[in-house]
């Protein structure tokens, strides 16, 4: 079922403060139709102040806001047709489940008859039916968060907003809601900004991810490019927890990071002498030939330990072990022999 | 382990509930007391000498009656005229940060630090040609309940989980006014009908401020029971008490129903 007619989404040089504090700096993003971006950044970022910003229930004191072509900063949140589920889902508690979906077509006007087709349809796309005649106080997390989605796609939004969707579950529903989320997400087809602090899910779920860094667009990218072309040691460390370290270039695709720990790396990328490099647990090998080091943390994750090592005269670096390993350990450390190291910056 | 019960002979615990104890029966003892002294013959020969008799509570609803509907209608237009000018005020005060808010915020709860009898006097003084219509005692029960009011519904309006409810209305296309209607209102129901019957009950019990200015014309229950006390005989003026008690009770009951405790707090 087709929800929406896709629109593209268009931020430019968006800047927004409160009061003397900046919030959002300068944002410029060109979101595809049915496009699932999503925003990533830490807290304090602006990532939620940019989706109040789309929505209208802010206004930028700077910048341009088209929505397919329409400019619609002077537009107030009710004409702009633009679905918004805050962290909090902020049901209507005094509304029953099919209620609060018929919310928006009521506003609307649509007629009874067809608001109850409409939100018989949604009911079954978010598989929240048996749910209709409930009060919404009743529900659990995870219910709430499906009747929300409902809600703001009863209002055919040109563009969905959702504002940490997940972070208000239980880790173990988590995951198992993201797959669907996502999964009704694309069945509707409408274009959405998806924000979170979680890069695990940021990689899970986005055509295109956003990284925010205290108001600034850090990079924006697909998944994989965000992952194996960081353009800033800041992208490298908040989407891998990477350990950014500076390497000596001794041919075309090898590095050396120490004495005695030499690495491969995609050759079409580093033309310098010196380069950054992301150094993440996987690329490293707890008892490969290298350099001696000595684990200052171990933490056991199923199948594989990974290791903080101290090398001598080296920083502090991630490392993976396959055999049970503790805390004060002798050994050595060398890049795994699989791993093409990822460069950071162009 | 479990953690240590309270022993029921720890001295601080038996004093507290000793005084809670005698504290509940003073408050309450005068009630059967009113009610033997209303339904005896005659009171100074001891209790229901001569039976139990309702005369004396038939004949005290003949002249309570008129100003019990009197206080009632005062009430209800003091109530009308909070939500007309205290809902608003609430609103603004919780919502918008306007230069002198503050100073809006203490003039509305100064009537509370005020006496009633300055209060009633400053009306007069001020709006002396008012008074005859009984439009001088409504401004004076306004002026005593509208801290109240606006007090039990600056804290509902400024909750930020309705103000969100509030933003999702605007995405979903409700325009101010039926964010209003469909959502703000619904939000606030229980804080709002708390306010109500705050004002309706300080309003029928309210003394000080009717005292000074009422007029043949208006004139509430309380300061009518004053003048049976002073005037009557005892039995009239108890049964005339058990009336007004009865018209309050109801009230009381709600606010505590609805957590009264919680209510108060601004």
């Amino acid at each position: 079922m087709r929800i929406a007619q896709p629109a593209t989404l268009h931020l430019e040089r968006i800047r927004f403060a409160y009061g003397a504090t900046p919030i959002v700096k300068d944002v410029s993003l060109i979101v595809e139709p049915g496009e699932l971006v999503v925003i990533v950044g830490p807290s304090g970022c602006g990532k939620s102040t940019l989706l109040r910003l789309v929505a209208g229930l802010l206004q930028p004191q700077d910048g341009t806001l088209w929505i397919d072509k329409h400019d619609v900063r002077q537009l107030p949140p009710e004409r702009r047709r633009v679905g918004w589920v805050p962290q909090s889902y902020a049901l209507f508690e005094h509304l029953s489940v099919a209620e609060n979906i018929a919310f928006g077509p009521r506003m609307a006007g649509v007629s009874s008859a067809e608001r109850r087709t409409w939100v018989a349809e949604l009911l079954t796309l978010c598989r929240i039916s048996e749910l209709a005649e409930r009060s919404v106080r009743s529900l659990s997390g995870g219910q709430r968060q499906r009747v929300a989605i409902a809600r703001a796609l009863a209002s055919r939004p040109r563009v969905l907003l959702l504002d940490e969707p997940l972070a208000a579950l239980d880790p173990q529903l988590r995951h198992e809601l993201r797959a669907r989320l996502v999964e009704l997400v694309r069945a509707s087809g409408v274009t959405t900004l998806f924000v979170t602090h979680d890069q695990t899910e940021a990689l899970a779920v986005a055509d295109r991810i956003v990284v925010l860094d205290g108001g600034n667009v850090a990079q924006v990218g697909t998944p994989r490019q965000l992952w194996e072309t960081p353009q800033s040691a800041f992208v490298a460390r908040f989407l891998s927890a990477a350990e950014v370290i500076t390497a000596r270039r001794v041919g075309a695709e090898e590095v050396e990071i120490m004495p005695g720990l030499r690495g491969r790396i995609s050759s079409a990328r580093a033309t310098a002498d010196t380069i950054a490099l992301a150094l993440r647990p996987a690329d490293l090998l707890w008892g490969a030939a290298g350099v001696p080091a000595e684990v200052v943390h171990a933490e056991y994750l199923g199948g594989r330990y990974q290791l903080r090592v101290a090398v001598a005269g080296g920083p502090e670096l991630p490392c993976v072990a396959y055999t049970a390993v503790v805390r004060g350990a002798q050994g050595t450390i060398g890049v795994h022999p699989e791993a093409r190291l990822t460069v950071v910056g162009s | 382990m479990q953690p240590p019960r309270p022993s029921t002979r720890d001295p601080v615990l038996a004093i507290g509930r000793a005084c809670a104890i005698s504290a509940a029966l003073i408050c309450f003892l005068p009630i059967p007391l009113l009610l033997a002294v209303a339904t005896s013959d005659t009171w100074q020969q001891g209790p229901w000498t001569d039976g139990v008799t309702l005369r004396w509570l038939g004949a005290s609803w003949a002249t309570v009656a008129p100003f019990a509907a009197y206080s009632l209608r005062l009430a209800l237009t003091t109530l009308l005229l909070n939500v007309l000018i205290g809902l608003p005020a609430a609103y603004a005060l919780a919502r918008s940060r306007f230069p002198g808010r503050p100073v809006v915020r203490a003039l509305i709860g100064l009537p509370l630090a005020v006496p009633g009898i300055a209060l009633a006097l400053a009306l007069i003084l001020a709006y002396p040609t008012w008074r005859g219509g009984g439009w001088l005692l409504v401004a004076g029960h306004v002026l005593y309940t509208l801290p109240f009011f606006v007090g039990a519904l600056v804290p509902a309006l400024a909750a930020p989980d309705l103000r969100e409810r509030e933003a999702a209305a605007a995405t979903l296309g409700a325009d101010p006014l039926r964010r209003l209607v469909f959502v703000t209102l619904p939000g606030i129901r229980t804080a709002l009908l708390a306010a109500a019957i705050i004002v309706v009950t300080l309003s029928l019990g309210e003394f000080n401020v009717s005292f000074f200015l009422f007029a043949p014309t208006a004139k509430t229950l309380p300061v009518d029971l004053y003048a049976a006390y002073i005037t009557g005989r005892l039995e009239i003026a108890a049964a005339a008490t058990v009336w007004f008690i009865l018209l309050v009770i109801p009230a009381a009951a709600v606010i505590e129903y609805l957590g009264g405790a919680r209510i108060g707090q601004a």
